[in-house]
């Protein structure tokens, strides 16, 4: 097994809040997340669990209100937190690539799409302006932009929400980096444009031996893009294995609640199952897993203690009562 | 291209439906302060007159008064011309600095200075500033235009020295009035755009701040400042007003309130249709700047005015 | 449709919070701000009883007393304690009652504009069409005529109309009628906004198709999530009105001669200071600035701490 690319080790990352009196938030409780060369891996949560700000946490790319607390994020053998910035512009769009939420208003509005991926490779790269179009051009046939020198001369507005999206991942991918970090890099597009997007992205990394962290809120969707997925909760990762056998043999109530949750197409007309309660207030939560007030098997130790992550099943999850030998009734075969 | 026309020829619509309405409160304007003038004249008459061009005669100069107005709009202009540089030359780097390190001391003092600077009036700084430097010091003049020099129709203060000793209070002034105003604007604006998508992806692909500033900042900060310039228009022209009261500048305000004194109808009344005139015409340009420089939009081609693209306004 | 509904209770559970109450122990500037606005109020309020002198009582000037110094200056008399202006009235009762017309003048237009602002914006969000295209065309015109300009223009012209002595006994109220009418757009805007934002939700399609009329439910939580920006603009408009009555008062075609205001006073300490003689237009500046300055810190601060946006800075 090669050299894990990126490491991140016990990250807590806090949040000041607004008004002096109140306590800071911390949204990363203790992350540890691991993603080898060329390894596609799921990052999967509901919307609050601090996924976002773990992708931004790993290139050091902060709102002015987030600092770390503690921890590691080590890649490529550099440890990340301890970078100047000038460090880490080396590394960021070089060494990690980067697609944001809502990829379609990444783009610069008042800057051709050429313009865009110039400035990009010419901050990293000493080449002529010549040799960087000849590379810019490359990438968007890459990322099946039709029509790429015509496209290259338009604004943003001009092209259409899936070219905007894929000369989004052309950016990316431009430097050829060692890791793409890519957070919800479908949620502005249409269902049928989600599938073939992920699709594309999936398969350029693969083929380029490009790691990918992506991240998302809709299981299915990652299913068949990644590897290996980790389920994240309240700012901690509660299972993690790779993602057929986390999906076929969920062990942490919480990934249970969430494949329960996906649209059945065996048996259509049946109701969604929903999870449940709501996320806890961050605060709240210190000595006691954090899932627990919306667990239906939650016990005594689970208010009073944090369960560690250990091997269950086929993999590893955090769960107090998976340690225990009196089993959970797995009531549905659950598959996909 | 037919939606430009037709774009084009509302817009041109409204203007002269906004002038005329200014044409007939000007006419009843005029029968309120000289009641004498509108005896023999109804409002038909008045109007033709206008669109002839003859915009009557002042009671007081005894020459037509679009004459006299166009006569003294030079040292308007030019007043207001070396303000309008003296702020951009100030908010520019000034907005840029505070809004990209809004927390440091220096930024902290700069906006501290222009809450400051928008608590106190244009006619008080212009008090201060004479009483300290004609009253006490005895460096610059007071009041008035200086040395004039003719350039055709022009009349300018801008090519000798006691033009420039004389342009110089005023200006600052007024510019010191303005100055806040815009560069708040300006500060607000620009870290909006420093917290935006485009700017957070260019960030997080390794580009050079001091390229993200230019590239980002100032080149989605210009739409703003165009929106400003067009908002503060008014603005512009009442703290233009004052400081030229003030100082006694011979400018379009001092005329404008020297003929309100003088119960000058006629003079208030032409003042009134041409300032009109004017106003539309700067925010029809500044609209026109708008449409150019907007990637997103051609010229013309918007719902509404310039003002409807921002809330923004001075307090 | 379950958030809309909280929204409007966590607004106001906010302010029952009174975190606003605790931030403002924490913040010094604020804080003493605060102080100071309260203590001029005070004064204000309490300037027929504690002023040494009735500065609208010609009985109590003489002219023998006139361009007294300040106490700090040797040739000070102990009856002026800030000095007299040029006709030999007590400086620091024009100040006390200069504060009482700011105040009032400020707090009479800003209830105004609201109330217009506040009904046109309503109207306009609720009932759409042609009303809200009118209405709103009307704001962007007004936004960009700025009122000061506009006050400028109609007072001036009611002035020269009425002649001097007539205007002067109406121009208080003329005053108040059209700076209030003059500056409601924003409001107008940010009650449209809100109207226009709540119109589409669940609930309100909802008890649209239910046959039940949606008007109340949709003011109860329409006022709610308004409040605070209202609150923002009224406290930004209270200084600019009371800088924009300081203007005209001290063009002269504001305040009445007889009724000291800070512009007035200004204005006509103006001519003094050329003479030497700075307090008589510096010591009502001060005044002004102190109000002003304390005015805009509030509400600057204010903007700050009830903009949900800014969660995470502390203001």
């Amino acid at each position: 097994m090669s050299k894990p690319l990126l490491t991140v080790s016990d990250l807590h990352v806090s949040f000041m809040s607004r008004w002096q009196h109140e306590p800071n938030v911390d949204v990363l409780r203790g992350v540890n997340l691991q993603v080898r060369r060329g390894e596609r891996v799921a990052l999967v949560g509901e919307s609050g669990a601090g996924k976002s700000l773990l992708a931004t946490s790993i290139i050091q790319l902060f709102e002015s209100s987030a600092h770390i607390l503690k921890g590691r994020v080590e890649f490529e053998r550099q440890e990340l937190t301890q970078l100047n910035s000038k460090q880490l512009r080396q590394i960021r769009g070089r060494r990690i690539g980067m697609i944001f939420q809502d990829p379609m208003t990444n783009l610069n509005p008042s800057l051709t799409i050429e313009q865009q991926l110039l400035q990009c490779i010419l901050s990293h790269r000493n080449i002529s302006r010549k040799e960087a179009h000849i590379v810019a051009l490359h990438k968007l046939r890459q990322v099946h932009i039709p029509a790429p020198e015509t496209r290259m001369q338009q604004y943003p507005h001009q092209l259409s929400a899936g070219q905007r999206q894929r000369a989004t991942i052309a950016m990316a991918l431009a430097l050829e980096p060692a890791l793409i970090i890519a957070d919800e890099p479908t949620s502005a597009l249409d269902v049928t444009m989600q599938a073939e997007v992920m699709r594309l992205l999936s398969h350029l990394c693969n083929n380029n031996g490009v790691a990918l962290l992506i991240i998302s809120h809709d299981l299915s969707l990652v299913a068949h893009a990644s590897d290996r997925c980790l389920i994240m909760y309240a700012g901690q990762i509660v299972e993690q294995g790779p993602t057929k056998m986390l999906i076929n043999d969920a062990q942490h109530p919480y990934t249970q609640g969430l494949i329960k949750a996906l649209p059945n197409m065996s048996s259509p007309g049946q109701q969604l199952y929903q999870i449940p309660g709501q996320m806890p207030q961050l605060q709240e939560l210190q000595q006691q897993c954090s899932f627990a007030k919306r667990c239906e098997h939650a016990e005594d130790i689970c208010y009073r203690q944090a369960p560690l992550m250990a091997p269950h099943g086929t993999h590893q999850a955090s769960c107090h009562i998976l340690a225990r030998p009196a089993e959970l009734d797995p009531d549905t075969e659950l598959t996909l | 291209m037919m939606n430009h026309v037709i774009k084009l020829l509302q817009r041109m619509l409204t203007s002269c439906l906004v002038l005329l309405t200014v044409a007939v409160v000007s006419y009843w304007v005029l029968g309120l302060i000289s009641p004498q003038q509108t005896l023999h004249m109804d409002l038909g008459q008045y109007l033709g007159r206008l669109l002839e061009g003859d915009f009557g005669r002042s009671q007081f100069y005894h020459e037509p008064n679009l004459h006299v107005i166009l006569q003294k709009l030079p040292a308007t202009f030019e007043l207001v011309l070396v303000a309008s540089i003296l702020v951009a030359l100030l908010a520019l780097p000034l907005g840029f600095y505070t809004a990209i390190v809004p927390q440091h001391k220096l930024a902290r003092g700069v906006m501290a200075f222009s809450l400051l600077g928008i608590s106190v009036p244009v006619f008080l700084t212009g008090s201060l500033m004479v009483f300290l430097f004609a009253v006490e010091l005895n460096w610059l003049p007071a009041f008035g235009r200086g040395q004039v020099i003719r350039l055709g129709f022009w009349d300018s203060g801008l090519l000798s020295v006691s033009g420039w000793q004389h342009i110089i209070m005023p200006a600052v002034a007024l510019s010191l009035a303005m100055l806040p105003l815009f560069l708040r604007l300006l500060r607000a604006e620009l870290m909006q755009v420093m917290n935006s998508n485009p700017v957070r992806f260019a960030q997080a692909m390794g580009i050079a701040p001091w390229r993200i500033w230019l590239s980002y900042g100032l080149r989605n900060a210009i739409l703003p400042i165009i929106t400003m310039a067009s908002l503060q228009l008014g603005t512009t022209m009442a703290y233009t007003l004052v400081a030229e009261s003030l100082f006694q500048w011979p400018g379009v305000g001092t005329l404008f309130m020297q003929a309100i004194v003088r119960s000058d109808g006629s003079l208030v009344a032409a003042y009134l249709i041409l300032v009109s005139a004017m106003f539309l015409l700067f925010s029809a340009l500044a609209d026109l700047a708008y449409g150019l420089f907007n990637p997103y939009l051609s010229p013309w081609l918007r719902d509404q005015g310039v003002a409807s693209k921002s809330g923004l306004k001075a307090p | 449709m379950n958030t809309s509904r909280y929204h409007g209770h966590y607004v106001w559970r906010r302010y029952r919070r009174n975190q606003l109450w605790l931030q403002l122990k924490t913040n010094k500037v604020v804080l003493v701000s605060s102080i100071v606005l309260l203590l001029l109020t005070i004064l204000a309020l309490l300037a027929p009883w504690i002023s040494p002198f009735d500065p609208t009582n010609l009985q109590q000037q003489n002219i023998m007393d006139a361009e007294l110094p300040p106490f700090w200056h040797g040739q000070s008399d102990s009856r002026f304690v800030l000095g007299t202006d040029g006709l030999g009235r007590d400086l620091l009762s024009s100040i006390l009652y200069g504060l009482r017309t700011s105040l009032w003048v400020g707090f009479w237009a800003v209830a105004v504009q609201f109330t217009i602002g506040t009904l046109l914006g309503l109207s306009s969000g609720y009932f759409g069409g042609w009303i809200d295209r009118m209405v709103m065309g009307m704001a962007d015109f007004q936004l960009t005529f700025s009122s000061l300009m506009l006050a400028i223009l109609v007072l001036a012209i009611t002035q020269a109309a009425l002649g001097a002595q007539d205007y002067h006994t109406w121009s208080p109220w003329l005053l108040i009628l059209v700076l209030g009418i003059a500056d409601w757009p924003q409001y107008a805007r940010t009650v449209r906004a809100s109207v226009l934002a709540e119109k589409h939700k669940d609930y309100v399609l909802a008890a649209q198709v239910l046959g039940y009329r949606s008007r109340h439910i949709m003011l109860s939580h329409i006022l709610p999530n308004t409040l605070s920006p209202l609150l923002v603009i009224a406290s930004l408009q209270v200084a600019y009105v009371i800088l924009a009555e300081a203007a005209l008062s001290f063009l002269g075609i504001g305040m009445p001669y007889a009724n000291p205001s800070l512009g007035g006073l200004i204005g006509s300490g103006f001519e003094y200071m050329l003479s030497g003689l700075w307090w008589i237009a510096l010591l009502p500046g001060l005044a002004l600035v102190l109000l002003l300055l304390s005015i805009n810190l509030i509400a600057d601060w204010l903007r700050d701490a009830l903009d949900p946006k800014n969660i995470g800075q502390r203001p």
